[in-house]
C-alpha cells in the first residue's frame, strides 16, 4: 500500500470490494432460489461427476424396477397356466385311476372317459400355448404363433384288436435356439439344440429368466430347445385316451427315443397302469416348473424391494450432492448482507467528506 | 541592489503562485477524469543577479521565485505494473468467459443435459428388449428407441452448432478488436509525434501524455503488448516480438484470413496428427494434409512479422479459436463417434434379426435372404477424415425405421431381445484397454461425456479463480497507481490555501515596499516644515 491515498484510489478499491460483495450475494441468492448447490459443472467439478453417476444409477434403478415388474407379470401368467395344467392333469389322473378300477366296463363308458381325456389334452395343449402380450410363455423368443404344435399324428397298427404297434403322436416346440444337431458358434454340435431364455435384468449383476422352457416342463417328443426327446404330456394324454377307448393287444408301443422312454411292457393288463406312472412323472415335472416359477417370482420381488430402497438412498445421495444446505446458506446470506450494508455505509461516509467541507 | 528589486521579487511570487493555483484548478477540475495524472507547478528560487561595479560586495537577497515546469506525478514502474496486470486480467477473463460459455452449454447436471438423453435412449433400448414381438407394444417400443435416438442426435447437433457459433463470434470479435487496436496504435503514433515536438520546444505536453497512456493501457488490455519508454517522452509498443508502435510510426496488426470455420481448425489438427503418425503419409497425401494444416492455423502478424500474443484479450481469443473451442468440438465429436460406432456395430451384428424378420449377415445373401443391416447413426457432413462422425454431422440413417432396428439374434428366435440388451448395456460398459478390437478399447459415450463435463468444470473453476486473483491484483495495482497519480481533493485544498496565503503574503510585501517608497519619496525633506 502506498503512503498516499486519494479519493480516486479509495473509489476504485471500494467499488471493487462492493462488487465482490454483491457478486457473492448474487451467488448465494442463486443458490437459495434454485435450491441447487451445483448449477454448473465448475461450481463443484467432483460433485458434478458424482451427480452424473448417481443420476445414471437412478435411471438404471428405475429400469430394474420396470423390468422386474414386467418379469413378475410374465411369471404370474405362467403360474396361472401351470396351476391350471396341474389341476387338469390331476383330473386326468382321477379318470385313469377310475378306468383302471372299474375295468373295461362298456364301450360307452370307455368312450366317455376317452372323450373327457381328449378334452383335457386339448386344454393342456392350449395352456402350453398361452401367450403374454403376444409372446409364448413357454417358448419366449420363438417367432412362431404357437409354442407347440402337433406335427405327427398317432399311428395305430392294423388289425382288430389293433396290432401291438402304436406310434404316439408327436408334438414339436417352436425353436428358441439352435436346432438339434446344429453346430453352435464355438463349433460344438448341440445334440438337443439350445434354448434361449427371456431375461429381465433386476440388478447390476443378475438377470432372471422370466419365461419357462416348455420342452422341459411339458416334455418334448422331438429333441430340441435344449431338451432330449421324451414323450410329451400332450402325446401321453392322447395315448392314454386312445388306450382307454381301444385297448391294445399285448405288445410294445413305438417310441421316438427308446433309450429315453421306457418301452411299455407287452402285458395287456399292465399297459394302462404304466401309462398312469408316466402321467405321474409328467405331473411331477409340471409341479417342479411351478416351484421354479414361484422361486423366481420371489427373487424378483426381493430384488424390487431392494431397488425401491435403493431409489430412496440414491435420491437422498443426489440431494446431498446437488441441493443447498438451506439453513447454512441463509446464515451466510444474512452475514453477507450485513457486510454489504456496512460496506455501503462506510463507503458513502468516506467518499462524502473532504477538506473542502471544512474550509470557509 | 536596486530599490525596486523587492517589487520585482513580489511580482515573481504573485506570478508563480497564481500559476500554482492554476495547476490546482486543473487538478481539481480533472479529479474524476479517467487517465488524468495530477500535476504540480515546480517552483524554484531565483538567484540575485550577479553584482558588478560599485555595488559589488554588498549583501544581496535573491530575485524571487519562478515556475520552472509543470510536472506529472507519473510513476513509470506503477504504470507498467498496471499495464501488465491489465493484459493478464484480460487474458484470464477471456479464458474464463470461453470456458463458462462451454460449460453453460453442457446443461449439466440437470435433466436437460446430454447424459439424460443418453440415459433415456439406453432405457428405451432396455424397454424394447422386453417388448420384442409383443403384439401391441413392439412397434411402439421401436418408435420410442428411434425417438430417444433422435433426441440424442438433436442434442449433439445443437451443442456442436452452438460451439461453432461461439467460434465464429469470437473470430468476428477478434477482427473488430484488431481494427480498434490498429486505430488506437495510429493515434498513439500521432500523439508520440506531438509529444516529441512539444518536448523539444520546451512545452509541457502532460495532457497529451495522459491521453496517450490511456490508449496504451487499452491496447495492452486488448493485445498484451509491452511498453518501453522512448526518447523525448515517446512510448514504443512491442507485441509478441513485433514492434507495434515505434516513435511516430505504427505497424498494422493483422490476423490470417484462414481458418474461416471451426471445422478448418479441427481438420488442421487432425491433419497434423496424421502427418506425425506412422506410417507417415507421403506424396500427394502429404501435400493435401499440409494444405489442411496451413488452412487450419491461425496467425497473428504485426506488419510482416508473425507475432505470438502472450497476454491480453487477443491471446485469450487466439487460445479459444485454436485450442479451447476446437478441443470442445472434438470432445463432442468423440462422444458422437463412440455412440455411432458402438451402436452401429450391434445394429449390424452378424446373425442379428430385424423387425421385418430379416437376418443380418456380414456377407449379405448368405444365408439366403439375409441383408447387410442398416446403420442407426450416420454422418451427413462430408469431412476429409471419413472415419469420423462429428457431433455436428451425426444423424439418424435415412432408411432407418422401427423395423430396421436389430434387437435380437436370429438363432434365438424372432422374438429375442438379446441385442437390445447388449445395446442398453453400452451406457454402463467400460473400455477394455487390452482388447484387440479398437471398438472395445473405446470408452462408451456416457463415460466420455462425464469426463468431458468434469474436465471442463475443473478448468472453468480454475480459470474463474485465476480471473478473480488477477482482478484482485489489478485492483490493488490500480489503487497504488491512483494513489500516486490521482488527485487528492484534501491535498489540493491544502495546497490551494498555501498558494493563496503565499499570494496574499507577496501582495503584503508589495504593499510594504510601496509604503516604504511612499515614505522615501513623499516624506523625505519635510522635517520641520
Amino acid at each position: 500500500m502506498t503512503e498516499r491515498v486519494t479519493h480516486r484510489s479509495i473509489q476504485e478499491s471500494s467499488l471493487a470490494r462492493l462488487q465482490g460483495n454483491l457478486a457473492t450475494m448474487g451467488l448465494l441468492q442463486a443458490q437459495i432460489s434454485s435450491g441447487k448447490k451445483i448449477t454448473k459443472p465448475s461450481d463443484d467439478p467432483a460433485g458434478t461427476v458424482s451427480s452424473l453417476a448417481v443420476r445414471q444409477q437412478l435411471r438404471l434403478n428405475d429400469q430394474y424396477q420396470v423390468q422386474g415388474q414386467d418379469g413378475i407379470s410374465w411369471l404370474n401368467a405362467q403360474d396361472t397356466a401351470l396351476q391350471t395344467v396341474s389341476s387338469q392333469l390331476r383330473a386326468a389322473r382321477t379318470l385313469v385311476v377310475g378306468a383302471l378300477n372299474e375295468g373295461y366296463v362298456t364301450d360307452g363308458t370307455r368312450t366317455a372317459t376317452s372323450v373327457e381325456l381328449d378334452g383335457i389334452a386339448q386344454t393342456v395343449l392350449s395352456l402350453a400355448n398361452t401367450q403374454y402380450q403376444g409372446r409364448s410363455l413357454f417358448a419366449g423368443t420363438a417367432g412362431a404363433d404357437h409354442a407347440v404344435t402337433l406335427t405327427t399324428a398317432a399311428v395305430t397298427g392294423a388289425g382288430t384288436p389293433p396290432a401291438v404297434t402304436y406310434a404316439p403322436a408327436q408334438y414339436t416346440w417352436s425353436k428358441t435356439g439352435l436346432g438339434a444337431g446344429e453346430t453352435d458358434a464355438t463349433g460344438v454340435v448341440r445334440t438337443s439344440g439350445t434354448n434361449t431364455p427371456v431375461l429381465r435384468q433386476i440388478d447390476a449383476q443378475s438377470s432372471v429368466r422370466v419365461d419357462t422352457n416348455g420342452a422341459d416342463v411339458f416334455g418334448t417328443d422331438v429333441a430340441g430347445n435344449g431338451t432330449a426327446a421324451s414323450q410329451s404330456v400332450f402325446s401321453l394324454l392322447r395315448q392314454i385316451s386312445d388306450e382307454i377307448k381301444t385297448p391294445k393287444d399285448a405288445g410294445a408301443d413305438i417310441v421316438v427315443d427308446p433309450a429315453a422312454t421306457p418301452v411299455v411292457p407287452v402285458a395287456k393288463e399292465h399297459r394302462l397302469s404304466t401309462l398312469l406312472g408316466r402321467l405321474d412323472t409328467a405331473m411331477g415335472r409340471v409341479l417342479e416348473g411351478l416351484a421354479d416359477v414361484g422361486a423366481r417370482t420371489n427373487r424378483i420381488d426381493h430384488a424390487m424391494e431392494i431397488a425401491q430402497s435403493n431409489k430412496y438412498e440414491l435420491t437422498e445421495q443426489l440431494s446431498k450432492v446437488e441441493d443447498v444446505d438451506l439453513p447454512a446458506v441463509m446464515i451466510q446470506m444474512s452475514l453477507q448482507e450485513t457486510a454489504y450494508k456496512a460496506a455501503l455505509q462506510v463507503t458513502s461516509k468516506v467518499l462524502n467528506t473532504s477538506l473542502m467541507d471544512f474550509i470557509r | 541592489m536596486s530599490t525596486f528589486s523587492g517589487i520585482n521579487a513580489s511580482v515573481t511570487a504573485l506570478r508563480a503562485h497564481r500559476s500554482a493555483m492554476d495547476v490546482i484548478g486543473q487538478n481539481v477540475a480533472n479529479v474524476n477524469t479517467p487517465g488524468y495524472t495530477r500535476q504540480r507547478a515546480d517552483l524554484e528560487m531565483l538567484n540575485a543577479p550577479g553584482g558588478s561595479g560599485m555595488l559589488t560586495g554588498n549583501k544581496v537577497t535573491g530575485g524571487g521565485v519562478s515556475v520552472v515546469g509543470i510536472s506529472r506525478a507519473f510513476d513509470a514502474v506503477q504504470s507498467a505494473r498496471v499495464n501488465v496486470q491489465t493484459g493478464d486480467h484480460a487474458l484470464q477473463q477471456e479464458r474464463a468467459a470461453t470456458l463458462s460459455d462451454l460449460e453453460a452449454l453442457t446443461q449439466e447436471p440437470s435433466d436437460a443435459g446430454l447424459s439424460k438423453q443418453l440415459n433415456k435412449m439406453w432405457a428405451a433400448y432396455a424397454d424394447a428388449a422386453t417388448k420384442v414381438g409383443s403384439t401391441n407394444a413392439d412397434g411402439a417400443a421401436r418408435q420410442s428407441v428411434l425417438g430417444a435416438a433422435r433426441n440424442v442426435v438433436a442434442s449433439l447437433n445443437a451443442a456442436w452448432n452452438t460451439v461453432d457459433q461461439q467460434w465464429s463470434t469470437t473470430r468476428t470479435q477478434m477482427g473488430a478488436d484488431i481494427d480498434e487496436v490498429n486505430s488506437m496504435a495510429s493515434s498513439v503514433a500521432v500523439l508520440n509525434e506531438q509529444i516529441q515536438k512539444a518536448t523539444t520546444t520546451g512545452g509541457a505536453p502532460n495532457e497529451l501524455m495522459d491521453k496517450r497512456d490511456q490508449l496504451v493501457t487499452r491496447i495492452v488490455e486488448l493485445t498484451g503488448a509491452t511498453t518501453q519508454a522512448g526518447r523525448n517522452g515517446q512510448v514504443d509498443l512491442y507485441l509478441g516480438g513485433g514492434l507495434l508502435v515505434q516513435g511516430n510510426t505504427a505497424a498494422a496488426l493483422s490476423v490470417s484470413e484462414n481458418p474461416n470455420t471451426m471445422s478448418d481448425v479441427v481438420n488442421g489438427q487432425l491433419a497434423a496428427e496424421k502427418i506425425a503418425s506412422t506410417p507417415a503419409p507421403t506424396g500427394s497425401d502429404l501435400v493435401a494434409l499440409q494444405a489442411l494444416v496451413a488452412k487450419g492455423t491461425i496467425t497473428v502478424k504485426v506488419g510482416e512479422n508473425t507475432a505470438t500474443p502472450l497476454s491480453g484479450k487477443l491471446a485469450g481469443q487466439v487460445e479459444a479459436l485454436s485450442k479451447t473451442l476446437p478441443k470442445a468440438s472434438r470432445d463432442y465429436d468423440a462422444v458422437a463417434t463412440s455412440l455411432a460406432q458402438k451402436v452401429n456395430a450391434l445394429q449390424k451384428v452378424d446373425g442379428g434379426i430385424d423387425g421385418n424378420g430379416k437376418t443380418i449377415s456380414a456377407t449379405p445373401g448368405t444365408p439366403a435372404g439375409s441383408i447387410a443391416g442398416t446403420d442407426l447413426f450416420t454422418s451427413n457432413t462430408p469431412s476429409p477424415f471419413t472415419d469420423r462422425i462429428t457431433a455436428g454431422g451425426i444423424a439418424l440413417g435415412e432408411s432407418v425405421t422401427g423395423n430396421t432396428l436389430v434387437l435380437g439374434m436370429a438363432v434365438n428366435g424372432a422374438k429375442d431381445g438379446s441385442v437390445a440388451v447388449r445395446i442398453a448395456a453400452i451406457g454402463t460398459s467400460k473400455a477394455d484397454p487390452t482388447s484387440a478390437d479398437p471398438l472395445a478399447r473405446m470408452d462408451p459415450p456416457d463415460r466420455m461425456w462425464a469426463s468431458y463435463v468434469s474436465d471442463l468444470g475443473a478448468r472453468s473453476s480454475s480459470a474463474e479463480a485465476r480471473t478473480s486473483a488477477a482482478q484482485a491484483v489489478l485492483t490493488s495495482s490500480i489503487a497504488d497507481q491512483q494513489g500516486a497519480a490521482g488527485v487528492s481533493l484534501d491535498e489540493e485544498s491544502a495546497d490551494l490555501i498555501a498558494a493563496q496565503r503565499a499570494y496574499q503574503g507577496a501582495a503584503r510585501v508589495l504593499t510594504a515596499v510601496d509604503e516604504m517608497l511612499d515614505t522615501l519619496i513623499n516624506k523625505t525633506g519635510l522635517v520641520g516644515r
